[in-house]
């Protein structure tokens, strides 16, 4: 028989070595259940047939399943080579069949209970007391907090959404894109931009805005950010080669809406 | 402000690790490190030795597993006093637990063991409730999870718990159920 391996075969070889794998994982059954060797030639069977980015996928998944077979197949023999027992179902038969006392008394062979104790000391009531001393009247206390009672939930309308931030008016990259054309339009007018001239335009929730979309176009590579004696801003053409390059984090405060 | 001296440590060494002020019991060990000093563990071998006399001691175990280190789980011993010996099972009652309530915890340790420290919830809630019944042994699993002796991870597996890790001998358990006889009344039902 010279039958040539298929796309079809192989996917679904995998794919039962993928199921096995998971379920010698969930300990449904014995690691060395599975043959390693000949799941490995399966894989260099299939190997060259693969070209699609998702069957290339399933045979990475299926060479991880393997490798964690192969750990659990390790774990076994170090189990089993160990004192505490031989082969796992014949424990486990063993242990079905073991009566109420004789576990119990396996268990309490084997216990030894930590020493906890729960106490009041002298101290503790003291802080306990000098706490209750200076704790005020529950009333004193919730007085003047904000509370939720009375207020019924109400909807919310598009301009309230808008208003609170939940929903923006464009999206985050068509308002970049709005940005660097500014930016574009004033460079090529009187060239270096100041990056403060720039950014704190409209209020500060405006400024926030658009210093938040500078530091992305300056990280994309968009603008090229200069810091001298003033901070100036360059739109670039596209984003720049790696060579001679160093990428650094520059923060810039907008605490006190002040420039530096 | 003045060191402690020696015998200071060792008395604040025992109400540490003796006193519960968390959800688990004893001491990480830095915070050991920085309440008793460079030589705390002098200190502890000290406390090892008093406590001896009353059939206790200072243990310490590692929390995490070495295979959840490898994934950025933060490691780190913790030390606690617990019975040096065991106890007989006239006593066992000291425990809060029932003797069959002991019976399942051995068989449910001994099953997770006996497969590598893993087994699926159901797996074992079936296996427990062959002999104790559905209601009970979900009701015991969830006991047992609440006292830490075992654990539940995300995919519906049980694993050992940080307690079992403290208090249990595994060696010794696994012997002690390997060597265990079959009874009369599951021979009685095997027949």
């Amino acid at each position: 028989l010279d039958s040539k391996p298929s796309l079809v075969e192989g996917r679904k070889a995998l794919k039962e070595i993928v199921e096995t794998c998971e379920a010698i994982e969930r300990r449904r059954f014995n690691p060395f259940f599975l043959d390693l060797d000949l799941a490995v030639k399966t894989l260099r069977t299939y190997y060259p047939l693969w070209e699609k980015r998702e069957d290339l996928m399933l045979d990475a998944e299926t060479v991880k399943k393997l490798s964690r077979v192969l750990t659990l197949q390790n774990v076994q023999l170090l189990f089993q080579s160990s004192r505490m027992c031989g082969d796992p179902a014949v424990i486990q038969e063993k242990i079905m069949r073991a009566g109420v006392k004789d576990l119990a008394q396996a268990m309490l062979n084997s216990l030894h209970p930590v020493v906890e104790l729960e106490q009041l000391t002298i101290q503790s009531l003291k802080k306990g007391l000098e706490y209750w001393g200076s704790l005020k009247p529950f009333i004193e206390r919730i007085r003047g907090r904000k509370t939720a009672s009375g207020l019924s939930p109400v909807r919310a309308e598009l301009s309230n959404l808008l208003e609170s931030g939940v929903l923006q008016v464009e999206e985050f990259t068509s308002y970049l894109e709005g940005v660097l054309k500014e930016l574009h339009g004033e460079f090529g007018l009187k060239g270096a931009v100041d990056y403060w001239d720039f950014v704190k335009r409209g209020g500060f929730s405006s400024t926030v805005d658009r210093a938040y979309a500078v530091s992305f176009l300056v990280s994309y590579g968009m603008v090229k950010m200069e810091v001298n004696n003033r901070i100036t801003l360059r739109p670039r053409e596209g984003p720049p080669g790696k060579e001679g390059t160093v990428r650094l984090s520059f923060p810039i405060s907008l605490a006190g809406g002040e420039e530096p | 402000l003045t060191e402690p001296t020696y015998p200071e440590k060792l008395k604040r060494a025992a109400r540490l690790l003796l006193f519960k002020r968390g959800r688990k019991p004893g001491m990480k060990e830095w915070e050991l490190k920085a309440a008793l000093g460079k030589r705390y563990l002098d200190v502890l071998k000290d406390l090892n030795e008093l406590l001896k006399e009353l059939d206790l001691e200072v243990y310490g175990f590692e929390e995490v597993e070495e295979s959840s280190k490898l994934e950025g789980v933060e490691g780190g011993r913790r030390f606690l006093v617990r019975l040096k010996g065991t106890m007989p099972i006239k006593e066992a009652k000291l425990l809060g637990w029932r003797i069959d309530n002991l019976a399942a915890l051995a068989f449910t340790l001994g099953m997770l063991v006996s497969r590598q420290g893993k087994a699926e919830r159901v797996e074992v809630e079936r296996a427990l409730g062959e002999k104790l019944g559905r209601w009970r042994s979900m009701t015991l699993v969830d006991s047992m999870i609440r006292n830490g002796y075992i654990a539940e991870e995300e995919d519906g597996m049980l694993c050992l718990g940080w307690r079992t890790k403290a208090e249990v001998d595994l060696k010794a358990l696994m012997t002690s159920l390997i060597l265990t006889a079959p009874t009369q009344d599951s021979g009685e039902q095997t027949r």
